[in-house]
């Protein structure tokens, strides 16, 4: 099975959030950029869902609620009959998306350097229940070495 | 025996390749892709192990790193890459890395990148890419998939 192209621009975004979290959270600076990074963290998995979701068919969630996204990929998850150990992290991130982005209350640093973990716990998980997210680059006639 | 430089290079090398990649698994002195193969001096594979594997020779001169190049064109790995520490260019190195041709294999698709180390203050080394690797085509994925399910990463997210 090889990647849509729908499905291949929503993990070009994933992955881009996903670097940029990771490079603006790498130490020392990344008080600085602690908030950016918490914000990238969720949306990097957002995107990563859009892209199961429209890859195995479910359709991406269009609702500002993502914490349907979240239903939807365990929903995908129970159809298939693989693990939903990685929703736990999608959903987290999901509930603190408004904090995060429009909150008043101050978000310590510390929540959004979980919030990096989440993601990267995501993402492992994802990878790893869905490989044709990770083997997207050979093309369809390549022959096994 | 790679030298003490060499040995301290790998950091910067794996931590330039990271930039580029997502959740990978990085291994030191791994011998690529079977137990029985040559050893190389980073093995990054990307995407929780599952995606493409980054290969690296890391050596202190450009001179020795070029000649690590014919072995890494038949390596079985999507990305292949020398790295060395920067100024370290005699002439025909330098003239080799102009010209980029010996970084290709002929009749198809690929190039080696060229990963420079840099020194930087406080003793500290740093890397960059200079010639950005090309995906050489093939089937690689099981590779991946087989390395990283038998063998324990150095570094893991």
């Amino acid at each position: 099975m090889s990647l849509s192209l729908s499905a291949r621009v929503f993990l070009e975004r994933a992955e881009a959030f996903h670097r940029s979290a990771e490079l603006l959270g790498d130490d020392p600076p990344d008080r600085l950029y602690a908030p950016a990074v918490g914000l990238l963290a969720v949306h990097s998995s957002i995107s990563m869902t859009d892209a199961l979701l429209i890859q195995f068919d479910t359709g991406r969630s269009k609702s500002e609620d993502h914490a349907t996204a979240a239903q939807a990929l365990e929903k995908l998850c129970s159809a298939k009959g693989h693990d939903k150990s990685g929703v736990k992290h999608l959903r987290e991130l999901i509930r603190n998306k408004t904090r995060f982005s429009y909150g008043e209350a101050l978000v310590r640093d510390e929540e959004f350097k979980k919030a990096k973990l989440r993601m990267e716990q995501f993402f492992k998980w994802a990878y790893q229940t869905f490989p044709v997210v990770a083997q997207t680059e050979e093309e369809a006639d390549a022959q096994p070495v | 025996m790679p030298s003490q430089y060499e040995l301290r290079a790998r950091e910067p090398v794996y931590r330039c390749l990271i930039r580029r990649l997502v959740v990978p698994r990085i291994y030191f002195n791994a011998a690529w892709p079977r137990n029985d193969s040559d050893s190389y001096d980073v093995v990054a594979i990307d995407r929780d192990g599952q995606g493409d594997a980054h290969i690296v020779q890391v050596r202190e001169n450009a001179a020795d790193a070029l000649t690590q190049v014919d072995n890494l064109l038949n390596t079985r790995a999507p990305y292949r890459w020398i790295a060395f520490r920067r100024g370290t260019e005699d002439e025909q190195s330098a003239l080799a890395l102009v010209s980029q041709s010996s970084l290709y294999a002929p009749g198809t698709a690929g190039r080696v990148g060229v990963i420079e180390i840099v020194d930087m203050a406080g003793g500290d080394l740093g890397a960059n890419v200079r010639v950005s690797a090309e995906r050489f085509p093939g089937a690689f994925y099981a590779l991946s998939t087989a390395f990283s399910g038998s063998h324990n990463a150095d570094v893991q997210y």
